[in-house]
């Protein structure tokens, strides 16, 4: 499969969109297939960030998921109940998909530990893919709903 | 800790003044680009009215320029089919009713002399203006501008053909690359602000997108139920009035009396029957209630009501600047002006409220 891919893909496709293998990483994406890849690809927005620069904070109204292209985010939040934790995410990690499902605010902070990229996926853009193809689009709700109920899951162990 | 914000490269006066460049130069340049804008905001409309239908093609045909052109294919003969029949109609009955139009100033003169005698008996000196030749003339005078003005508009409705040359090649690219626009304009938006940005114009597309779309086919709906009415009742002007019905319902509450008034002068002027004007008040009674009832709720589900009087203000700007043209387009921007100026307003609460909560947190 991989073969026939970098063969016929190289030659068929001038443009190879650098974001594919990246993508497939990523749980939410890793079902799809190539041509599946390339329309989510052409719905991503690439935002460029300095260090120290603040990407979402708690309590803003979400918009939708990031993807760390390259460099890291730091993660925090700065209620009680998770106080002075934080966590560290590295190319290929994800955050913020609970915004691409609803507009409540946002649970945690997120902010470049140093210069990094993120690809956006906007709620906005799923909605409407949603409309266009539903196929693709159910096949990623399925699998965001999958990785909340896993968190869920998780949660619920914590509160025991 | 609290998050370091970027190293400030200008100062803020620096910043204001090249804010005010950078606006004035806008302004500028669309004051140049005047005319283009006009080909733009048309084909923007019609972008907003087919996206969805784009969409759900593309979907089905797996090829998006293949969708348009089919859709371009479809809706051109649909709009050539019905005007080969509407246009000569209209025109015919628009001719007729402005060289019929004495006749009904006599009609309604003879209405007037009784009144005019009294007042003269009454009054004597009166009868010294030409009170009944004064209003017949300025009557005549001024419905016949009115309605040769309104038939020379449709006319040269379909004479513009440099609107049907670029807006179609305009709204080909809209659809076809829309959201790579939308995309590209986004880039430039500061991260601080590229979420808000992103849900507000998602938020005003829908919107405006629903609003145009139910505006339209409010429009095309009551104007053919109004049409089927008055040629069941074998009515004169039938095109005429089903037009007038239909651009009238634009407006909420008043248009539909408006147009239901015009009908009724016109035919009982004609007619001198009180029985055919009833019949005309049902046919126009049951458009609205059709459309009241069946059309309203399901096209303006997500309600975006406009004032009344809010549209009869859009109306007379849109027909001081553009004459009937603004008059038209008035409606419509207003409806997106609104969406845009309360999702603002919804944004700067939601923002200021969170504002407020983080300070109550750190007081306490």
């Amino acid at each position: 499969m991989e073969i026939i891919e970098k063969v016929w893909g190289n030659i068929f496709r001038q443009t190879k969109n650098p974001e594919i293998p990246l993508l497939k990483q990523i749980p939410i994406f890793s079902q799809l297939t190539y041509l599946e890849l390339m329309k989510v690809c052409k719905i991503l927005h690439l935002r460029k960030y300095h260090k120290n620069e603040v990407v979402f904070e708690e309590k803003e109204p979400g918009a939708g998921l990031y993807i760390v292209k390259s460099g890291k985010i730091r993660i925090y939040s700065k209620t009680h109940l998770m106080n002075k934790d934080e966590t560290f995410l590295i190319p290929g990690d994800f955050f913020g998909e609970v915004a691409l499902i609803d507009e409540e605010p946002r649970l945690i902070t997120a902010i470049a530990d140093e210069p990094s990229e993120l690809l956006v996926f906007f709620r906005g853009d799923l909605l409407n893919l949603i409309a266009r193809d539903p196929r693709l689009s159910s096949n990623i709700l399925f699998r965001i709903s999958t990785i909340m109920s896993s968190r869920l899951r998780e949660l619920a162990k914590l509160v025991k | 800790m609290t998050p370091a914000t970027p190293p400030a490269i200008f100062s803020p006066m620096q910043k204001l003044f090249l804010w005010a460049c950078g606006f004035l130069m806008l302004a500028f340049i669309v004051h140049l680009l005047t005319e283009l804008i006009i080909y733009i905001v048309i084909s923007l409309f019609f972008a907003y009215i087919f996206l969805p239908a784009v969409d759900r093609m593309e979907f089905f045909f797996k090829n998006r320029v293949l969708a348009i052109s089919i859709l371009y294919i479809i809706f051109t003969t649909i709009v050539t089919l019905s005007l080969l029949y509407l246009v000569p109609a209209f025109t015919r009955q628009a001719a007729e009713l402005s060289k019929d139009i004495p006749t009904y100033v006599l009609n309604l003169k003879s209405l007037f002399l009784n009144w005019v005698q009294k007042i003269e008996q009454e009054i004597p000196i009166s009868s010294r203006l030409d009170l009944l030749e004064n209003i017949q003339i300025y009557i005549q005078k001024t419905l016949i501008e009115r309605t040769t003005a309104l038939t020379n508009f449709l006319k040269g409705l379909f004479s513009l053909f440099s609107y049907l040359l670029v807006v179609p090649i305009i709204l080909f690219f809209f659809l076809l690359q829309g959201s790579h626009f939308k995309k590209a304009i986004v880039e430039f938006i500061p991260n601080r602000y590229f979420e808000m940005t992103l849900n507000f114009l998602h938020r005003i597309d829908h919107q405006i997108g629903y609003y145009l779309r139910g505006l339209l086919l409010e429009t095309l709906a009551v104007g053919i139920f109004t049409f089927l009415g008055l040629f069941l009742v074998s009515a004169d002007y039938s095109v005429l009035m089903a037009v007038f019905a239909g651009v009238c319902n634009v407006i909420p509450y008043i248009g539909p009396l408006i147009s239901l008034l015009i009908a009724v002068i016109v035919y009982y002027l004609k007619l001198k029957s009180v029985n055919f004007i009833i019949y005309v008040a049902i046919v126009f009674g049951l458009a609205q209630v059709i459309d009241n009832i069946f059309l309203k709720p399901i096209i303006f589900s997500s309600s975006m009501n406009l004032h009344p009087l809010f549209i009869l203000f859009a109306i007379l700007l849109g027909g001081t600047y553009g004459g009937i043209w603004g008059m038209v387009v008035a409606i419509p921007i207003a409806g997106g002006l609104k969406v845009i100026l309360s999702h603002l307003y919804q944004e700067a609460q939601f923002r200021y409220q969170v504002r407020l909560e983080s300070l109550s947190e750190s007081i306490n």
